[in-house]
């Protein structure tokens, strides 16, 4: 669609702040480029067909309001700084029943305060993109690398008896990526979906190819449910409230069928080294990235180790990480949070294989090395 | 130099206005047009002019896998007080690249090499106090020629064709190919310390 009015800002920092409106470049498709994670990721919404983005400043997200300040205007599309993440969200909830496809992203505090909207939008069956670009926490916390947010990602995180589906990328390149395909599954299952990076994975620049193809939001079906305007039609109703219990049970049946639906078809996984592995890490995102480097190091002493990567954290890769159980001695989880994701390997281990900690936290990042020493000791104990 | 397989990690201190963040930036750009695998990523938060910056460079031939540096290859260190905060963030048979016009060395030199550049007394010589950056930039890259120093020079190219129009980008190209060549020299004249 016209990428001569999209812009790049040449990742920011340096050289070209401040200067890059009068020497504006469009962004440069089919070929490497240095992008941070924040850019690159407003890039893929604008990519996507998304046109509206709310939201309030929070540090270390702020590259991505600020990305959708300068370049929503220039594809038609309305970025608007909101006085509150509360006030954020509620106008996602109105782009959303709209038909819009909307965006909002923020940092762990933020996201927090998002939370009574993200349940409303659930339960509304709207579909909308969230991306929390972690930080360390609890309360104000700080502004490093975390992934403390997992329990609130993937359990609901609002009220209520619902779930974001979330998607959990690793470069820049799968930021850009998760968070085009997350607007279509937005759509798909009329539910918000939740990219989670971390305060590295958001600020770091990488080489990325931005593809040629992008989404002319003009385009897209209509959503027959959206108050669009009931002109000629019967009107549709977006709401939240059913006061009969039954009906209530109903709407969330049929929301509950969509994740079943969803856990067949987007469970999303990525190994490394596992033909032969003894030892598995299971570890994503930014700990991820950690664990292949240890991975690597691992092998090169002898000890045969594969990595497991969920993609998609919600719906969880149970499956396969109980058919590596099956297959390996023992799994080491490696999280920047103290003993959150580790939960949920060990639900779909069930007590197949043993599974140990490596967690984490505060904005502290695991070195390889610390990952090599943990998988040594496991090692160590499993042979007993 | 691009070609062979390497894996090096450089990290970049000073204050606020010294250029921190454009020398790694160039660093990254240099890198992938020599087609090499490269992760930048800044320090960040409530940085100011005059306050502490440092940024973090991984150049390799294959997939970079952490992105965060725990112990650089490289320490290029632009004040004195980015030499007491990261001079444990060093391997110890790492380089270290010391802007000798604001910092003193070390007394223990311990296994690391060491090399001093008056960076900021030779970009006063140039005539731009701003180049002190590049020219730490072109005497590291003489002694670790992660990229070439050419590539450096593109990227200057670019990155000023973004920020700045007409004679200025004309000098600030100038300016900089200087600062990259009299940091090489420095580097070449004065040798490592150390091992």
């Amino acid at each position: 669609m016209r990428p001569s009015t999209e812009t790049i800002s040449s990742s920011s920092e340096g050289a070209n702040a401040g200067a890059e409106s009068d020497t504006a470049v469009a962004v440069p498709r089919g070929t490497r480029i240095l992008m941070r994670g924040n850019e690159a990721l407003a890039q893929a919404a604008i990519d996507a067909g998304c046109r509206a983005f709310f939201g309030y400043p929070i540090t270390p997200q702020n590259q991505v309001p600020d990305y959708f300040a300068r370049h929503m205007p220039k594809v038609g599309g309305v970025f608007l700084q909101a006085e509150s993440e509360v006030a954020a969200i509620n106008m996602v909830y109105g782009a959303a029943a709209a038909g819009a496809r909307v965006m909002t992203a923020s940092s762990s505090p933020g996201i927090s305060l998002k939370q009574e909207g993200i349940s409303y939008l659930a339960q509304s069956e709207l579909p909308c993109v969230i991306v929390n670009i972690m930080r360390g926490g609890s309360g104000l916390g700080n502004i490093a690398p975390a992934q403390a947010d997992y329990f609130q990602s993937v359990k609901g995180g609002g009220h209520g008896d619902y779930r974001t589906l979330v998607l959990a990328p690793w470069s820049v390149q799968e930021l850009y990526g998760l968070t085009r395909e997350a607007f279509e599954m937005a759509d798909r299952y009329r539910n918000p979906v939740l990219v989670v990076g971390d305060a590295l994975l958001g600020q770091m620049m990488e080489p990325i190819v931005v593809p040629e193809e992008v989404v002319d939001p003009a385009s897209l079906p209509r959503k027959r449910w959206a108050t669009d305007g009931a002109k000629g039609r019967h009107r549709n109703i977006v709401n939240s409230l059913y006061i009969k219990a039954s009906d209530l049970e109903e709407v969330n049946l049929r929301i509950n069928a969509r994740y079943e639906e969803a856990a067949k078809r987007e469970v999303r996984v990525a190994e490394e080294r596992l033909e032969d592995a003894e030892f598995a890490l299971v570890a994503y995102g930014t700990a991820a990235r950690v664990a292949v480097t240890a991975t690597e190091e691992a092998r090169e002493e002898g000890l045969r180790v594969g990595l497991l990567r969920p993609i998609s954290l919600y719906p969880f890769p149970a499956g396969e990480i109980a058919s590596l159980a099956d297959r390996v001695k023992a799994i080491l989880v490696a999280e920047l949070s103290l003993g959150q994701f580790v939960e949920d390997v060990r639900l779909a281990v069930a007590g197949r294989c043993p599974v140990h900690l490596l967690g984490r936290s505060g904005g502290v990042v695991i070195t390889p090395r610390e990952v090599v020493e943990a998988l040594r000791r496991l090692v160590d104990e499993t042979r007993g | 130099m691009s070609g062979g397989p390497m894996y090096h990690e450089i990290l970049i201190a000073g204050f606020g206005g010294q250029g921190v963040v454009l020398a790694g930036n160039l660093l990254a750009s240099a890198a992938l047009a020599e087609g090499r695998e490269v992760v930048w990523a800044p320090s960040y938060g409530p940085e100011m002019r005059g306050g502490p910056v440092h940024c973090t460079i991984i150049v390799s031939s294959r997939r970079i896998g952490s992105p965060e540096v725990s112990q650089a290859d490289s320490l290029l260190i632009m004040d004195a007080a980015s030499l007491q905060e990261f001079s444990s963030r060093m391997k110890p048979d790492g380089l270290l690249v010391l802007n000798s016009s604001l910092v003193k060395a070390p007394p223990s030199l311990d296994s690391f090499s060491l090399l001093e550049v008056p960076a900021n007394e030779v970009a006063e010589d140039l005539g731009d106090a701003r180049v002190a950056n590049v020219i730490m930039l072109g005497a590291f890259l003489e002694i670790r020629p992660v990229v070439a120093s050419d590539s450096v020079v593109d990227a200057v190219r670019l990155h000023a064709a973004r920020s700045v129009a007409g004679r200025s980008r004309e000098h600030l190209l100038d300016v900089n190919r200087e600062a990259l060549a009299r940091g090489a020299a420095l580097a070449r004249q004065t040798g490592l310390r150390g091992s």
